[in-house]
């Protein structure tokens, strides 16, 4: 570089910088312009409204309060606070996300490996597999209410092997594992997944292994569960930030017998437009569910050492 | 097997291919066998669903259900899709200018990030992968308010203003990795030919893109499609609502409906029609979708 470059760069006024600026990122600008202008008025403006709330007893016409009275209101575990409800619905919710994922994943797993051999008719039957999760949501709720009712068709399968009848969804004991057991029905959306990932690995890798000796096990798991690891990480964010706002439940059982499946985002709409417009709260409730929601994250990337992203030589 | 001289060497061998031959054919058979049972427990709810369409009122309310109808098929149930018709419509014009403008506005955002380096790409990256973790119910409320005060709360409008703005980060981050895998020289010749951004937008990668944009649209249809909490915020009169509110609204157990489950389950039916073409017909690009969002992470 020549000195007489350097003075000249070296010296530029602030507005010939903002106009290099301008002329040189405009049209960027522009294709962002959606999530800007999208970014404020549905996320950055609501967010900041939404924590102001939180400190109010506001209900969509008022205020009275300013303070933290909300919060201390969810973390006061007496008669007259909400702490042991608030707490038995973030229970509820940890229950599922740290069942429903794990017997997801695997579950999926093995469905895959069963369905990954390239056998006449597979396509098909693969597509079977698929179909549950296509019904919407409604749907499949309005469908496992009355399949597991405690009158219902699945007590008459019971009774088909001489077992005593269950209360499934109605009974406070049996709900939540009830749940558990539909979400079985839907384990084909990660079998494709899976699927995916299984073809992506090279089948040298497995030519070698066998090679030397490797067998089927261990092929399984020192080759094609490594490999997916990243599959994985990424599913299992994804899947415990879902887990953690399941609503779906709400059309199936409303609170569920006792309120045993009442669970946080249930309580939060409820919180809101169940009638009583306690606007200020359910804001507070959703911060409460941010924090755990960020915690949890941050704790899945720093402990992501088991994740291989086959870059580290 | 012992080898000595006599033995028949060629008669071993075709002895052992046999014998390989056979355990593949019993291996493949357990398999389909396997994989049948597994189609058949896996697809109970469809059978329920459909059978219990089919029955009539006697017959659905029965105290010793059956899955199968026992007085004759009743087809008349699903009268209720004309019925319905009208939260049908609702709910094609949501999940229509959802599904279109969700994707174009999201591939428009992935454009400059994958491509592209300006100011606060780093910061404007981060802040929008971050919004991933905020929970809807943050916002929900101010939210609310908002489209209150516009005017917006039991309009259907509600449901699709919120489609011109990317769309949300997951699908933005999927489509620029998918923007990554493609080569740059696409960009650099059609420069070179006096192209600009706009003209390589539209002219050269919205095409190459074709198959993950079909994926987001698809999928946004299929979510919008079953999608009932925010229609059930902002939806609170009966002719606006869309047809997942609807159906909860008229047959959840205190709904007007709800002592029919053998129509409950017709209009179930009717429900899964929709996203089950859509799937039928896409499938290649739903499967190559979840390729992308599923390794690439």
């Amino acid at each position: 570089m020549t000195e007489e470059n350097v003075q000249t760069r070296a010296k530029p006024s602030v507005p010939q910088r903002l106009w290099k600026w301008i002329r040189h990122d405009w049209g960027c600008y522009v294709f962002l312009s959606p999530m800007i202008i999208g970014f404020f008025i549905f996320t950055a403006y609501p967010v900041i409204t939404s924590l102001i709330y939180s400190f109010t007893d506001y209900n969509g016409i008022y205020y009275t309060a300013f303070g933290f009275e909300n919060y201390a209101k969810i973390f006061d575990f007496s008669d007259m606070g909400l702490g042991v409800g608030v707490f038995r619905s973030f229970g509820i919710t940890f229950a599922w996300a740290l069942v429903s994922i794990p017997l997801g994943l695997v579950l999926s797993f093995l469905l895959a490996l069963l369905a990954s051999k390239e056998i006449k008719g597979i396509g098909v039957i693969r597509l079977l597999y698929y179909a549950p999760t296509i019904i919407p949501s409604i749907a499949i709720s309005f469908i496992w209410a009355d399949v597991f009712r405690s009158d219902g068709i699945a007590n008459q399968f019971l009774a088909l092997f001489g077992l005593p009848a269950s209360l499934w969804l109605e009974g406070e004991g049996t709900a939540f594992l009830t749940l558990i057991l539909t979400g079985v029905w839907g384990i084909g959306g990660n079998m494709i997944m899976w699927l995916a990932a299984l073809r992506s690995i090279p089948p040298e890798l497995y030519e070698a292994a066998s090679l030397d000796g490797s067998g089927r096990l261990s092929n399984l798991f020192r080759i094609t569960v490594p490999l997916c690891t990243p599959m994985i990480f990424f599913n299992l964010i994804n899947a415990m930030i879902a887990a953690l706002q399941a609503f779906d439940v709400y059309a199936m059982v409303g609170h569920g017998p006792n309120e045993s499946l009442y669970f946080i985002s249930i309580r939060i709409y409820e919180t809101a437009f169940g009638g009583s417009n306690q606007y200020g709260l359910a804001c507070s409730l959703g911060w409460l569910m941010f924090v755990v929601i960020a915690l949890l994250t941050a704790i899945l990337f720093k402990t992501n050492h088991w994740v291989n992203y086959g870059d580290e030589s | 097997m012992t080898l000595t001289p006599e033995t028949d060497v060629s008669e071993l061998l075709a002895r052992s291919k046999k014998l390989r031959r056979r355990r593949y054919i019993t291996g493949l058979t357990v398999r389909y066998i396997v994989l049948a049972l597994l189609a058949v427990f896996l697809l109970f709810p469809y059978v329920f669903m459909v059978s219990k369409s089919l029955m009539d009122i006697v017959d659905a309310n029965s105290a010793t259900p059956s899955l199968f109808p026992k007085n004759g098929l009743h087809f008349s149930n699903y009268g209720v899709f004309t019925e319905y018709w009208k939260y049908f419509k609702n709910s094609f014009i949501v999940v229509a200018i959802n599904g279109f403008f969700i994707p174009l506005t999201g591939f428009m955002v992935a454009y400059p990030f994958a491509r592209h380096n300006f100011k606060g790409k780093k910061m404007m990256f981060s802040v929008m992968m971050a919004t991933v973790m905020l929970p809807g119910a943050v916002v929900m409320v101010p939210t609310y308010i908002m489209f209150n005060s516009f005017g917006l709360v039991d309009r259907l409008a509600s449901q699709w203003v919120g489609a011109f703005w990317g769309g949300g980060a997951m699908n933005i981050f999927l489509m620029i990795q998918f923007l990554r895998g493609i080569p740059k020289d696409y960009d650099n010749a059609a420069r070179i030919d006096g192209a600009n951004m706009a003209g390589i937008f539209f002219y050269i990668l919205l095409p190459m893109c074709k198959n993950v944009l079909l994926f987001i649209g698809i999928s946004t249809i299929i979510g919008r499609w079953s999608d009932f909490q925010g229609p059930l915020i902002y939806l609170t009169s009966l002719d606006k609502m869309t047809i997942a509110v609807a159906f909860y609204t008229q047959f959840n157990s205190s709904g007007a409906a709800s002592v029919f489950p053998n129509v409950k389950m017709a209009m179930a039916v009717c429900m899964t029609i929709f996203p089950m073409i859509l799937y039928l017909i896409f499938q290649k690009q739903m499967i190559g979708g979840v390729k992308i969002g599923g390794l690439k992470g």
